[in-house]
């Protein structure tokens, strides 16, 4: 049993991380251009939104890991699992952006 | 001002880097190695008889004494191991003393025991995953001391090529997931900086630490100034500086009745939610004779405790560890865990070993830059003869390093189970290898090194479970079978690295099928211009 709950908690903060490590790429320009195709850019408070809602992901995951691992652990976690996010998220950003494209962009 | 700062920066960066690039490389990926101990380990010792099944712990003990008493009378150590989560097996293991009469030297001994039958199988001799993590602070060859100062200076420049890398990073938050592959020059940069800035809490943790483990080498005169010099001196240092907080009390067991079964006992009893992977009987013969108890317990970052029982005053008295008394030892300890990961479980394991070898890739990609930078400006004859030089040797060890490793999976097979210095000749044939590698792109066509090397290295790697089911009875389905998970996953690794090998080998013929001279074409003056799309008028949401 404490295997399996152990699994879960990988994958939520897999999620999380994944969810707002994309945010963040998409309020870059370069990436948001790959991604959707389209020869626009966010305005700058669109940008401002999709980051802050990117780094509440980032900052939920870290208070997760934290509460279930503990301060040291939890970090161990949280560094090694973004690590890994990025670098899928880079191969997918570099090989085939339009994976992403079903997210909704401008939020706001 | 600023300009000239980053410019020294980059100055310090790629010389640093340069100096022990090769060096640093071979200590990331036989580092990485480490972090897979246990299951090289069981690969390399085939006859190893796993347990998969239930099996009554005093009964494994009585059997494993009687062995002892037979084989190791003498000794005065002995250990029992118990099956634990990455290392199923049952073994004795004992120091036997010299004895000039029949010329046996003093030397440690292990035999392995079947849980059924209770039967004893000798192991064949090999150096395992553990002298091949060793060489990565100890280089094998060289006295230990010349090893671990030039491994302390390699780590001290690493670290400075770290920070200073992280300074003369502009667009460290602009360019985090850049990664342009068909620029050239600029490509080579990318996935540079993707290897280096991704992981970087894991490169910053295990540089820093690395040299902290072993200040007691590179700080030694420090030592010398307040403990004085030698050995004993030193360790007289060591054993304050890292003694242990200790909690002694008297139990009820009477002495008479102290034996490795009682304390085992006694050892389940007062912690019941551990498991003992350990019981060692130490000084025995002797006034001081004592046991050992371990535990199977890598839950935090703490190690594993022990529990030591001894007779005192006709008592039976007991020893609980409670971590180091000093600051500085904690932090230490604290340090040498995350470095070792001992801890990690299955998840945490990979993403070390996936980082550690990010960390390779950084520096082979940092190697491969410097030539790539030189190669276009080098108007000397002579000049361009040395960095064509250096690119050569660079690709020999790049992928002549993991073909050098496979080399010693393979002695292992290979190399006749009766031979006595076979252990020594699994390291040789490493060496022997990697060397044979340089020659061989030394040698080679330029155009055909890269392909030649990583072809070579996807066959030794996805030959290697077949090799496997040859030499020994074990294969990917009799692994499954008997739930053998640990033989399983080295060969499937084994199936997959060199696929990824193969992969890339496939990659660089298509790309120079396509476009041949992109490397060469591009200087980076033009490979850093802004890329085209980013002049088009861009139209604001």
């Amino acid at each position: 049993m404490i295997l399996s709950e152990t699994v879960l908690m990988i994958l939520l903060l897999i999620c999380l991380l994944m969810v707002g490590f994309t945010l963040l790429s998409l309020s870059l320009s370069r990436h948001y251009r790959h991604v959707t195709n389209k020869r626009t850019r966010l305005t700058r408070k669109n940008i401002l939104m999709v980051r802050f809602i990117g780094y509440s992901f980032l900052i939920a995951a870290a208070i997760i890991s934290i509460n279930i691992w503990g301060i040291v652990l939890g970090l161990v976690y949280g560094f090694a699992t973004t690590t890994l996010v990025a670098i899928v998220l880079s191969a997918i950003l570099t090989f085939k952006p339009r994976l992403l494209s079903f997210i909704p962009l401008p939020l706001y | 001002m600023k300009g000239r700062f980053r410019q020294s920066m980059n100055w310090l960066h790629t010389w640093t880097g340069f100096i022990f690039g090769w060096l640093l490389y071979f200590i990331f990926v036989t580092g990485s190695t480490g972090y897979f101990e246990n299951e090289i380990d069981r690969w390399m010792k085939p006859e190893m008889t796993i347990v998969n099944q239930h099996i009554d712990e005093y009964k494994v003990l009585a059997s494993a004494e009687k062995y002892l008493n037979t084989l190791a009378y003498n000794s005065p150590e002995w250990y029992i191991s118990f099956p634990a989560a990455r290392e199923p097996f049952i073994g004795i293991s004992w120091l036997q003393l010299a004895d000039k009469e029949t010329n046996t030297p003093r030397e440690w001994r292990a035999k392995n025991l079947d849980p059924i039958n209770g039967s004893s199988t000798d192991v064949r001799e090999t150096g395992g995953g553990r002298t091949l993590y060793r060489m990565h602070y100890n280089l094998h060859y060289v006295p230990q001391v010349v090893g671990y100062i030039l491994v302390s200076l390699a780590t001290m420049l690493m670290l400075i090529g770290l920070i200073t890398g992280v300074i003369i990073h502009k667009k460290i938050f602009t360019e985090f997931f850049t990664f342009r592959s068909k620029k050239g020059l600029r490509a080579w940069l990318d996935i540079h900086n993707i290897f280096s800035v991704l992981p970087l809490p894991f490169h910053l943790m295990i540089t820093y630490s690395g040299l902290l483990l072993l200040m007691g080498i590179s700080m030694s005169t420090v030592i010398d100034t307040t403990y004085g010099e030698g050995k004993s001196n030193h360790k007289r240092f060591y054993k304050e500086a890292h003694s242990d907080i200790k909690e002694k009390k008297f139990i009820n067991l009477s002495p008479e009745n102290l034996s490795l079964k009682t304390v085992l006992e006694d050892a389940h009893n007062r912690y019941k939610d551990q498991r003992v992977s350990y019981v060692g009987l130490k000084d025995r013969g002797t006034k001081n004779e004592h046991y050992d108890i371990w535990f199977d317990a890598f839950e935090g970052i703490e190690s594993a405790s022990a529990v030591e029982y001894r007779i005192k005053d006709k008592k039976v008295e007991i020893e609980i560890s409670l971590g180091k008394s000093g600051n500085a030892a904690s932090v230490y300890d604290f340090f040498e865990h995350l470095h070792e990961g001992l801890f990690a479980n299955t998840y945490l394991r990979w993403l070390y070993f996936i980082s550690g070898l990010l960390g390779a890739g950084m520096i082979a990609t940092g190697m491969i830059l410097w030539t790539l930078k030189r190669k276009k400006n080098a108007e000397k004859q002579q000049k361009a003869k040395f960095i064509a030089l250096i690119e050569r040797v660079n690709i020999g060890i790049i992928i002549g390093v993991p073909i050098a490793i496979a080399a010693y999976f393979w002695s292992n097979r290979l190399i006749p189970v009766s031979m006595a210095t076979r252990s020594d000749w699994e390291v040789h044939s490493l060496f022997i290898t990697l060397i044979a590698c340089v020659c061989f792109c030394l040698t080679r066509p330029i155009k055909e090194v890269w392909t030649n090397m990583l072809w070579l290295a996807a066959s030794v790697y996805i030959l290697l479970p077949v090799l496997n089911v040859f030499t020994t009875e074990h294969n990917i389905i009799s692994s499954v079978k008997n739930s053998d998970w640990l033989m399983l996953g080295f060969d499937l690794s084994m199936l997959f690295f060199g696929a990824c090998f193969a992969i890339a080998a496939m990659i660089i013929k298509r790309k120079k099928a396509n476009a041949i001279p992109i490397i060469q074409s591009t200087s980076l003056a033009e490979s850093c211009e802004l890329p085209p799309s980013s002049l088009i008028k861009e139209k604001v949401v």
